[in-house]
């Protein structure tokens, strides 16, 4: 009897007993909860932990050549626990001096940069790390 | 048989209603998917701020779950499997969209991704939430709720809160605040104060005949709203840390330069939701 128009607009009606949210409405809602739980404990794992601060390391991963000069390649890796910005990368090989700044490292992540020289750095390549800002 | 086809019916209704909620999480979440200073953030945040960031994100999606609602339905349990329908709606797009634009690559680690998409995903989320508001059709369901004073000043903190997260991560706003003389400070508040009225005025809340008078009105929704939008402004600030190592006088200064893209968020709120 009242059923043909209640199908007709079944999903803006408002029938007097409101049914629950549909079965793909609590699958998403599910997701979601899941997904935040998920990131807060990703989270907050670092932040109640004990913070390591970044420990930044400069490797050479390889030397080319190209267009008159010699490039390096370096990879520079943070196994520290915090994400350092601004980090300045220096690379000094038979007396010609390079740098190169980051914008930033992660925590546990890692960043490539390049530096020039005009000769081959390969054999006396000496990379340190001159500073970064803590974010 | 007929509750059958009424439950297929609600299925088809839900999956428009979610398709319309990932163009809204979109068209909310691109401008800060697209901001270097986000990505950033997500990896140099404060894990403690981070988290708050994403527990205080929940009361206000439930606020605008009750309030707009991407679905059809009413009441406080569809409300929320609204929200974290549209927080899963939220992290699905932004961590699609983040993967895909290159802000996260296969070798990143996972404390620094998840606080990229946490960043994200939680503005994303208020967009999916919208959604319906954005390109849908009754407005009916929630004008009740609306013409209630404190469902008033919540929409003007969601419109404040979603205009300042979008203003805030920048380096301009800091640079703006270290610029900014006194008196055009006070002018900045002025004209936020000023246009936040005229535009209160302009679009005409509900509920806006019976204040009467004039100055009740101001007293009531653009004071309130004001120092609503100042309180936005100083949480925003505090999650992106920028007012860290200030003095009094700068971190004043930041807060009304913040101030007035949140007035105005704030004011169109009645426009945007």
């Amino acid at each position: 009897m009242a059923a043909a128009p209640k199908k007709k607009n079944a999903g803006s009606a408002k029938p007097d007993t409101e049914p629950g949210p549909p079965v793909l409405a609590w699958i998403m809602g599910g997701l979601g909860l899941a997904l935040l739980l998920t990131c807060l404990a990703v989270i907050l794992s670092q932040g109640l932990g004990e913070t390591r601060p970044p420990d930044i390391r400069p490797r050479l991963v390889e030397v080319r050549a190209a267009d008159g000069q010699w490039l390096a390649e370096i990879e520079v890796r943070n196994t520290g626990g915090e994400t350092a910005a601004d980090v300045q990368i220096e690379g000094r090989a038979g007396g010609e001096t390079a740098s190169v700044t980051v914008d930033y490292v992660p925590a546990g992540g890692k960043a490539a940069v390049v530096l020039g020289f005009t000769q081959n750095p390969r054999s006396d390549l000496h990379l340190r790390v001159r500073g970064w800002t803590e974010p | 048989m007929t509750t059958h086809a009424l439950e297929a019916a609600r299925e088809t209704h839900y999956r428009r209603d979610l398709g319309r909620a990932f163009g809204g999480a979109l068209l909310f979440g691109l401008p800060l998917l697209m901001t270097m200073e986000m990505w950033r953030y997500g990896l140099t945040l404060d894990p403690v701020r981070l988290a708050v960031f994403l527990l205080s994100g929940l009361p206000l999606l439930l606020g605008l779950a009750v309030f707009a609602g991407f679905s059809r339905s009413q009441g406080l349990v569809h409300a929320l499997v609204d929200v974290f329908a549209a927080l899963a709606v939220g992290f699905v797009t932004t961590g699609f969209l983040l993967v895909l634009i290159g802000v996260i690559d296969g070798e990143a680690p996972l404390r620094p991704a998840t606080g990229q998409i946490v960043l994200q995903a939680v503005p994303a989320a208020m967009g999916a939430l919208l959604a319906r508001r954005q390109f849908g059709a009754d407005r009916n369901d929630a004008e009740k709720a609306e013409s209630r004073y404190s469902g008033e000043l919540f929409l003007m903190v969601a419109g404040a809160l979603f205009l300042s997260l979008n203003i805030a991560p920048t380096e301009e706003t800091r640079l703006i605040a270290y610029r900014l003389a006194p008196w055009p400070a006070v002018g900045l508040m002025l004209l936020s104060v000023g246009l936040m009225h005229a535009i209160v005025y302009l679009v005409g809340f509900a509920g806006q005949e019976e204040q009467g008078h004039p100055l009740t009105a101001f007293v009531h929704f653009t004071l309130a709203g004001y120092g609503l939008v100042l309180l936005t402004g100083v949480y925003v600030l505090w999650l992106f840390g920028a007012l860290d190592g200030h003095g009094v006088f700068e971190t004043a200064k930041t807060i009304v330069v913040l101030g007035f893209p949140g007035a105005i968020g704030a004011a169109a709120a009645r426009l945007l939701v």
